[in-house]
């Protein structure tokens, strides 16, 4: 790995607090099922999981880089003490949970045994939380969520501001977009990752444009806006829980049929999947259903709602980028699939791919830790950085802001000549403006 | 003349000669003068922004201490010992984002900046081989307001060495 030994100390040196070992107990005990006592008790070391582990590839197949390795070291440790660990085994296992693992799942799908050795990772980030061991900048960003709804702290009027403004720049070229804040009654309540309205305000107008061609029935809530979920990447279950709850009751009191999620990839995960869990829902169902864009847009292409200028298509050689949240735990692949053939002519996977792809190096709140973490996530990325190269493609379809940073950042790395872009671009580009939004 | 006039800050020595235009053009105009500046990212999924002091967390503080310093620093070429048509914003993130930002929000009416700024992973200021900025291009491609560029004559000498201005 690596060597980001002042970084870390950096990160370590603010946090000189005891261990509170009652504290660890309970998390530990709180787990304690039968699931993570199979789990824990079951892995027989075969070493399947080492191969699949892109950390592991990426990093001269350090043993200690496999995923069986990873989880016994931490929780597994952890349970072995009895909650009894000191502050040198905490910060070896910070840097397991956060440096080495993305919990992108893949190990799962190559362990005999099923183990999931991700949501062990996640206990194991709970309890480094829990003693102050955590990514300074994850944690900024939790704080953010804590008191504005979302890890940007971007004020309500603010993204109604910018909702506005976006609107507005769409009026010389198309008839007809508007993006309204807070309509009831809605099918989709749009959520937004907030470097959207920050950083790509055009990525909001785009989603308006393609609901316009639609004509689709939406909104974008004031708050519960924000589908990101940096406290669960962080280890605070609790903040995570609320993070999701936030926009199920928004969905729920504006009387949605559905929430949609734009490109982004552990929203999905986040709340599709694990967020009843956090939030304490019964039964492991959100109160409303969870749409992801890239299914959105392949019923869009699917049903005619929205079509393809023959004219406009991609003519460069294209791949696409499985987010590990939007294909394997999210089931996407296909749909993924489906969409490309109506927009690119020279479609190259990339191998392996669908639910068996690497993680970019990117997931798992590594990105928003920052710079400093960059080199490491530079190395990891070798594995990616070599898949898209073999392809031979000019453009990465990444719809996720993780994979499209770390692909833009890894085709810088590597000399890749590659650039990441996310649907909602491609879509606005080459869609055939109907009728409707044509300014006369 | 005008009413609202923002002036685009890169921190750099250059700026002064479009801030001498912007100042003379609000003086003139009897205009209210906006003074903004824009702390980038080193990266966009990330909080940290770049400062003299470092990379640091975004907060009201760091704003505070900046909005503070570049009202000194400008107040200091006004005439004027109250300044009152003077206003300082300093905000984070896309430095041509945020300037047509404000400028939609304040309703400014000319924004005045200079033809280049720092940009970038590296942060080196390239001035042997300057191009007419990437803020520059976004912020005069789609404002919605008269935009003025304004080259101190080294800039100015550098575009045309590299056939930017012919």
């Amino acid at each position: 790995m690596v060597d980001i030994k002042e970084v870390l100390e950096q990160e370590f040196k603010q946090n000189d607090a005891p261990v509170d070992r009652d504290k660890i107990r309970k998390i530990l005990d709180a787990n304690d099922g039968a699931r993570i006592r199979t789990w824990l008790g079951i892995c027989s070391r075969c070493g399947l999981c080492a191969e699949s582990c892109f950390v592991y590839l990426a990093n001269d197949r350090d043993p200690k880089l496999s995923p069986a390795y990873k989880f016994q070291h931490t929780l597994g440790a952890m349970y072995r003490r009895k909650g009894k660990v000191t502050p040198d085994f905490l910060k070896k296992c910070y840097e397991i949970c956060w440096l080495q693992c993305t919990m992108c799942k893949r190990c799962s799908l190559f362990c005999p045994f099923g183990i999931d050795i991700a949501t062990m990772i996640t206990i194991a980030r709970n309890i480094c939380h829990s003693q102050g061991f955590k990514p300074r900048s994850l944690s900024e960003f939790s704080e953010n969520c804590r008191k504005s709804g979302n890890h940007m702290a971007i004020p309500a009027e603010e993204l109604i501001d910018t909702c506005d403004w976006m609107a507005e720049e769409t009026e010389d070229e198309y008839k007809g977009v508007e993006i309204p804040v807070d309509r009831p009654n809605v099918k989709y309540m749009y959520t937004i990752n907030p470097r959207e309205p920050v950083y790509y305000p055009q990525d909001i107008s785009n989603a308006a444009i393609i609901f316009a061609a639609a004509q689709e029935s939406w909104t974008i809530p004031s708050f519960g806006w924000d589908c990101t979920n940096l406290p669960m990447f962080c280890g605070d279950r609790a903040l995570a829980g609320q993070q999701v709850r936030n926009v199920y009751e928004k969905a729920l009191e504006l009387g949605a049929e559905k929430i949609l999620i734009t490109e982004c990839g552990h929203a999905y995960r986040s709340l599709a999947f694990e967020g009843p869990y956090m939030a304490g829902y019964e039964g492991g169902k959100p109160p409303v259903e969870i749409v992801h864009f890239v299914r959105l847009v392949y019923e869009y292409l699917r049903d005619g709602r929205i079509t393809i200028d023959p004219a406009k298509k991609i003519r460069e050689p294209v791949t696409y980028q499985d987010p590990c949240n939007i294909s394997r735990n999210g089931g996407l692949w296909e749909d993924a699939r489906k969409i490309i053939p109506y927009i690119a002519d020279d479609f190259r996977e990339m191998a392996p791919n669908r639910d068996h792809n690497h993680c970019c190096g990117g997931g798992g709140g590594i990105m928003p830790m920052g710079p400093d973490y960059k080199p490491a996530r530079m190395a990891s990325g070798r594995v990616k950085a070599e898949q898209i190269k073999a392809t031979g493609a000019k453009i990465v379809i990444a719809p996720c802001h993780n994979c499209f940073d770390q692909i833009n950042d890894l085709s810088e790395e590597y000399d890749l000549g590659v650039k990441a872009l996310a649907l909602k671009e491609i879509l606005v580009e080459s869609m055939a403006i109907p009728d409707h939004m044509q300014n006369v | 003349m005008y009413k609202k006039i923002l002036f685009c800050t890169d921190l750099y020595p250059g700026s002064d000669y479009a801030f001498a235009a912007a100042l003379d053009l609000a003086e003139t105009s009897g205009a209210e003068l906006i003074i903004l500046h824009v702390l980038e990212s080193r990266h966009r999924y990330s909080g940290q922004l770049i400062t003299g002091d470092g990379d640091v967390w975004g907060s009201e503080e760091v704003f505070d201490r900046l909005r503070q310093k570049l009202r000194e620093y400008y107040c200091m070429r006004v005439e004027s010992e109250q300044p009152d048509f003077i206003k300082v914003a300093v905000r984070g993130g896309v430095a041509w984002l945020e300037i047509l930002r404000v400028a939609r929000k304040e309703k400014v009416d000319l924004i005045v900046m200079g033809p280049y700024t720092v940009r970038g992973s590296i942060l080196e200021f390239v001035s042997k081989t300057p191009q007419l900025g990437a803020t520059a291009q976004q912020v005069s491609l789609r404002a919605r307001c008269p935009v003025s560029i304004i080259t101190s004559p080294k800039q100015r000498q550098a575009l045309e060495d590299a056939e930017i201005l012919t």
